[in-house]
């Protein structure tokens, strides 16, 4: 179910939060453990996949 | 340097008929396997009670390799249904450590203490430890009693000639040097395989940045230690450990090297400092054997030269997580064994024993990946590395799915062999079942009134699986198809169920119907190391010979004609 959009500002607001008051160099490891949470929410590894290659940097 | 603490068997050499009787003679036979390892005696006893006379040559005088190294520790379900079959299984349980639980630990924080459920319907249970040579001394018993294999100790291999029909080896003995001719020459003399050398073949070999030590540890703990598994250990530079229970009151202990000069961490002073550490302070234990150990990643493609053949860690190997070296070695050994016994008894052509080396290849590239996976894991390299498995540690205190993430080795299973010459695609409808190319799956059953499991009636030959509650054919199904033996077993539900001339298997606990999706009847064919060839629905022997027809003429498609592969 995609968020709506007072979800989707409410989070936003949340992440930019938790991110701005992290030392510097735990930024990515917050990431990387928010990105594991969330693949276990979801489950489906065909869209997980999707969602890794959505968010790839396009090839130059 | 180290105290011995293994009473190891010594073999010793015996005159060869090519140096008795004064001159020199050279004989010729049909196979000849170079290395009496763990790869080597398995492919003799198997090729031995198949009623191949085969010839194994050894440099050394006992079993195991460098004397009185464990060395392959873990031995799955799967290849211990092969050793039943070798007549070996019981001895093995007997000796060994059986193991269903392991603990997974940052530093000293549990993070992990997860069981594997045994399924109870197994005859094997999912793992047993046993130090290797203790498997290969069975091995040797065993092969012992086969008039067919002679197997010859302090001899070793010094030359390789490969011609058109026919290897010729130099051998050097401890009574001076003869040469011998063989049909087919396998080798299975391991990582450092002398006949790979011979034949100038070039593996594709990477080195990995990763040196482990490891001892095995004579210790009275009161209770055998399950597994344990350490990760980021400050005195080891935050390197990896594991902890295992084997025979003999021994554990073997395992620890990355974070140091510069490797030699150093297995001075026996240092050893005795980590092992001490490791045993939380405990000094009163006897360190047994000493070694070391980098990880690697070799595939020597293909598997199959010419007339010489390669098996186990001379055709592969990999990082040790999972077990899958010593595991993948016997079931290599198995997937050959029937093939070269066809091809020496003149049922099938050079295409046979093709299917080994893409079969075996296709294996040893699944295995690789999964050890390389925990690798990864266990010996971060790259920053990406790091930072996901770094994530998965701190989210495994609090989260579920984070422990099952931890990857300290994925246990050893068997392979399903892709769709290809000798697994047939599904035609029938099946939603679910054991799949084509997968390994056979066991359960109890009764059989003649007594109790046994399903593959206990299993000979070593294509075997059609009936699941059925009514036999309708009268005549007794053919029993050879294309110089193949063909066995049939009926498997039903019903303990009235009477048919003569056919061998019926009771599931009397239903697993079997269960497990091979069997509900709406069903014909199974499995192939001589108990993988399955193909399926169908119809319960009868006449679609089971066909399965059996079809994939062995498949198989008779050589890929490359035989005289060119021996040039």
């Amino acid at each position: 179910m995609p968020l709506t959009t007072d979800d989707g500002d409410r989070l936003m607001a949340r992440l930019i939060e938790t991110w701005d008051g992290l030392p510097p160099e735990e930024g990515e490891a917050f990431l990387a453990r928010l990105v594991l949470l969330l693949a276990n929410e979801v489950g489906d590894l065909g869209g997980l996949l999707a969602a890794v290659t959505a968010a790839s940097p396009p090839r130059p | 340097m180290t105290e011995v603490g293994y009473d190891l068997r010594e073999y010793s050499f015996k005159t060869p008929p090519e140096l008795s009787g004064g001159a020199t003679r050279t004989f010729r036979y049909r196979c000849v396997i170079v290395g009496a390892g763990l790869a080597g005696l398995a492919l003799a006893a198997d090729l031995g009670q198949r009623g191949v006379e085969v010839v194994v040559i050894d440099r050394d005088a006992t079993s195991g390799a460098e004397g009185v190294l464990s060395r392959g520790v873990g031995y799955a379900a799967r290849t211990i249904e092969i050793f039943d079959r070798l007549g070996v299984a019981d001895k093995i349980a007997a000796k060994a450590v059986t193991w269903n639980e392991g603990r997974i630990f940052d530093d000293r924080e549990l993070l992990n203490h997860y069981v594997i459920q045994p399924d109870q319907k197994q005859k094997w249970p999912a793992f047993l430890n046993l130090q290797q040579f203790h498997v290969e001394q069975y091995l040797y018993e065993r092969v012992e009693e086969l008039d067919q294999v002679d197997v010859r100790w302090q001899s070793t291999v010094v030359g390789l000639d490969q011609r058109e029909d026919s290897v010729e080896l130099s051998v050097e003995t401890p009574e001076g040097p003869y040469s011998l001719e063989a049909d087919w020459v396998v080798a299975c003399d391991g990582a450092h395989s002398s006949v790979a050398k011979f034949l100038a073949l070039e593996p594709s070999l990477t080195y990995l940045n990763d040196y482990w030590a490891y001892a095995d540890v004579r210790v009275d703990l009161g209770e055998l230690l399950q597994r344990r598994f350490w990760l980021n250990l400050p005195e080891l530079n935050g390197g990896a450990a594991i902890a295992h229970q084997m025979a003999d009151g021994c554990i073997r202990y395992d620890w990355q090297i974070a140091h510069v000069d490797p030699d150093e961490e297995i001075a026996e002073e240092r050893v005795r400092e980590r092992v001490t550490t490791l045993l939380e302070g405990r000094t009163d234990y006897e360190i047994v054997s000493i070694g070391r150990v980098r990880m690697k990643r070799k595939v020597l493609s293909p598997f199959l030269h010419g007339r010489v053949i390669f098996v186990g860690d001379a055709a592969h190997e990999l990082p040790a997580f999972g077990a899958r070296g010593g595991n993948s070695a016997v079931q290599d050994a198995e997937n050959l064994a029937w093939k070269l016994t066809a091809v020496l008894a003149g049922d099938a052509g050079y295409g046979l024993l093709d299917t080994y080396a893409d079969e075996r290849l296709a294996a040893a590239l699944e295995n690789s990946r999964c050890a390389l996976q925990s690798e990864s894991f266990i010996n971060p390299q790259s920053k990406g590395e790091r930072l996901f498995r770094d994530a998965v540690l701190r989210l495994a205190r609090e989260q579920e799915f984070a422990r099952r993430l931890i990857n300290t080795g994925r246990p050893s299973v068997p392979i399903v062999y892709a769709d290809g010459p000798l697994v047939l695609a599904d035609r029938d409808d099946f939603d679910a079942g054991v799949q084509p190319g997968a390994a056979a799956y066991n359960a109890p059953v009764t059989t003649a009134g007594r109790d046994a499991h399903l593959l206990d009636l299993w000979k070593g030959n294509f075997t059609a699986l009936y699941f059925t509650e009514t036999w309708d054919p009268s005549d007794p199904p053919t029993d050879e198809v294309r110089g193949f033996d063909l066995d049939h077993v009926i498997v039903t539900r019903d303990p009235q169920l009477s048919v003569t001339g056919v061998e019926v298997a009771v599931d009397t606990t239903g697993a079997l119907f269960d497990r091979y999706g069997a509900d709406a009847g069903a014909c199974y064919v499995l192939r001589p190391d108990m993988h399955i060839a193909g399926r169908v629905r119809e319960v009868s022997p006449v679609g089971a010979v066909a399965i059996v027809d079809q994939i062995l003429a498949r198989a008779e498609q050589p890929k490359k004609k035989e005289e060119e592969l021996c040039r």
